[in-house]
């Protein structure tokens, strides 16, 4: 399976790099002053501070401190190949210190003056932590094809689908597969206000306990956790109306609603533990919320964006305390009611010939109540940074 | 709950989709003609130019012409605004094709489906997982 996966990946670049070769043979891709009009790299340092790393009523607080570099290549027109390395490193609990690595191409064959425009992207990338968290090491494969169509003047339609194979590379159950279809249409009207809808259904396979099990016995029976989970496919829709609008040339405003509704969840339970921090199905959840962004440029060479949300989340069933001693059927399903604001701000500075310096700074507030008290905090964080791009 | 809220916020938001004059103080100007799209959702439009690429567009900034002088185009006979759009694409580098493809297909390379609820907060100078401080680099 593994191979088949890096073969897929394979199969995808090799078609890419090969038909520019073939479509336009006199354009020389190993060309040196070409070559180095047609790379760009990316640095970036950042470090923050934040009151409740992990999400939970415990509240650790730490440091972190994250290290980046990108390369991206243009060798023809359509095609962009990245390359993206990132470290991060955490002051106290620094063995949830990881490395992710992403290696991807874009492709979007059609001009941009076309009505009808493709968009192709594939990514593989890995996370790779310290030896005391490797159980959350995990490779993934990203491929999203679109389409979209002006119809006429401010109208456009569009469709799309994505496919998403997430291997926790140490953990039998944890792996998961999603595929995702959508579609949308976006229009302006009456000046500056843009309504924007957004419909998809999602299916993904993953590993549960059947809440038709009575107890989960690895004490006095020869059977690990793993033996006791069935295979299955949850299928998820969701609707997202958006409206934006300018107010002014220097600032807009857009509010969003999203509803996400499981269609078959009803059987299925889980451990609490799959839900922590870093864990696959820590954000597997339905419900709605509604989210408001304003970004301006009203102050002179800075770009400002603050944010609010609400979130009406539901999970899962999940089964707390010890698996051994605790009944399946006193799994229950867990409630969230989130709120968060955020304060983001740029200063782009342009150094000239194409490099430009972006220090950034950001503060984050998150109050989340939840069923399970486990879940029950509240967190500030505040970062900073620096990217340059040459 | 005050029975005047609801009513209250309705009329906000009726009067704000209506405010025209409030809207958008650049349509009069030359350097944005096209109609307004703003497939991103941040309420600015799309196609607002950027010369300097720095992020932040040039708003209402009077757009630097180039010069025309020594233009091979412009001294021929036979000049066409289709001619010189044709010369000017082949001075453009691979990356800077690929950006123009790129901005056109913007309304569909991300979509906002998932099996939670993603795409929320700061998202401007690095990426996501580095700006929003998720824990062990993983945002949800």
């Amino acid at each position: 399976m593994k191979y088949l996966k890096i073969g897929q990946v394979i199969s995808v670049f090799a078609l890419i790099f090969l038909s520019p070769a073939v479509v336009q043979p006199q354009n020389s891709l190993y060309d040196p002053l070409r070559l180095s009009e047609n790379l760009e790299f990316e640095l970036g340092f950042l470090s923050g501070y934040t009151g409740n790393l992990l999400n939970d009523s415990v509240g650790v607080e730490d440091a972190q401190t994250v290290t980046r570099g990108s390369i991206r290549y243009y060798p023809w027109a359509p095609l962009e190949l990245n390359f993206d390395n990132e470290y991060t490193y955490y002051n106290k609990t620094y063995n949830l210190s990881s490395y992710h690595g992403t290696f991807g191409a874009t492709y979007i064959p059609t001009p941009e003056e076309s009505r009808f425009s493709v968009f192709l992207s594939a990514n593989f990338d890995i996370r790779r932590y310290s030896e005391t968290r490797k159980n959350f090491n995990n490779d993934n494969l990203d491929l999203v094809a679109s389409a979209g169509y002006r119809i006429a003047g401010p109208l456009a339609l569009r469709i799309g689908t994505a496919y998403h194979s997430n291997s926790y590379i140490n953990s039998k159950v944890s792996s998961k597969k999603k595929w995702e279809f959508f579609s949308g249409l976006n229009s302006s009207f009456w000046g500056s206000n843009t309504f924007d809808f957004e419909a998809g259904y999602s299916n993904m396979d993953y590993s549960f306990i059947l809440d038709t099990v009575w107890s989960i016995d690895t004490m006095f029976v020869d059977l690990d956790v793993e033996d006791y989970y069935s295979d299955g496919n949850l299928f998820a829709f969701y609707l997202s109306p958006r409206f934006s609008r300018s107010l002014g040339s220097k600032t807009g405003i857009g509010i969003e609603y999203d509803y996400h509704k499981f269609s078959n969840p009803d059987h299925a339970v889980i451990l609490i533990s799959e839900v922590e921090f870093i864990s696959p199905f820590a954000n597997v959840c339905e419900g709605k919320s509604v989210t408001a962004n304003i970004k301006t440029y009203m102050v002179p060479g800075f770009i400002i964006t603050t944010g609010s949300g609400y979130w009406e989340k539901q999970y899962l069933k999940m089964l707390q305390g010890d698996i051994n001693f605790t009944p399946v059927l006193f799994a229950r399903k867990r409630m969230d009611f989130q709120s968060r604001w955020f304060l983001n701000m740029e200063r782009p500075i342009n150094l000239g010939q194409g490099a430009i310096l972006k220090p950034v700074l950001n503060l984050d507030y998150t109050n989340n109540n939840s069923s399970h008290g486990t879940f029950d905090y509240h967190k500030w964080s505040v970062n900073a940074g620096i990217t340059y791009l040459f | 709950m005050s029975p005047y809220l609801k009513p209250l916020a309705v009329l906000s938001i009726i009067v704000l989709v209506l405010s025209p004059a409030f809207a958008d103080d650049s349509q009069g100007e030359k350097t944005t003609p096209s109609a307004f799209t703003d497939f991103d959702g941040d309420g600015i439009r799309d196609d607002a130019q950027d010369t300097n690429n720095d992020g932040i567009p040039d708003l209402g900034e009077p757009r630097e012409e180039p010069s025309k002088d020594n233009s091979p185009t412009e001294t021929g006979l036979f000049y066409s605004e289709a001619a010189q759009e044709e010369v000017e694409k082949s001075l453009l580098s691979e990356r800077d094709k690929f950006q123009k493809r790129k901005f056109a297909v913007r309304g569909h390379s991300q979509n906002r489906g998932d099996f939670g609820t993603g795409g929320f907060g700061p998202d401007e100078g690095m990426s996501s997982a580095v700006s929003s401080a998720c824990p062990g680099g993983v945002c949800h």
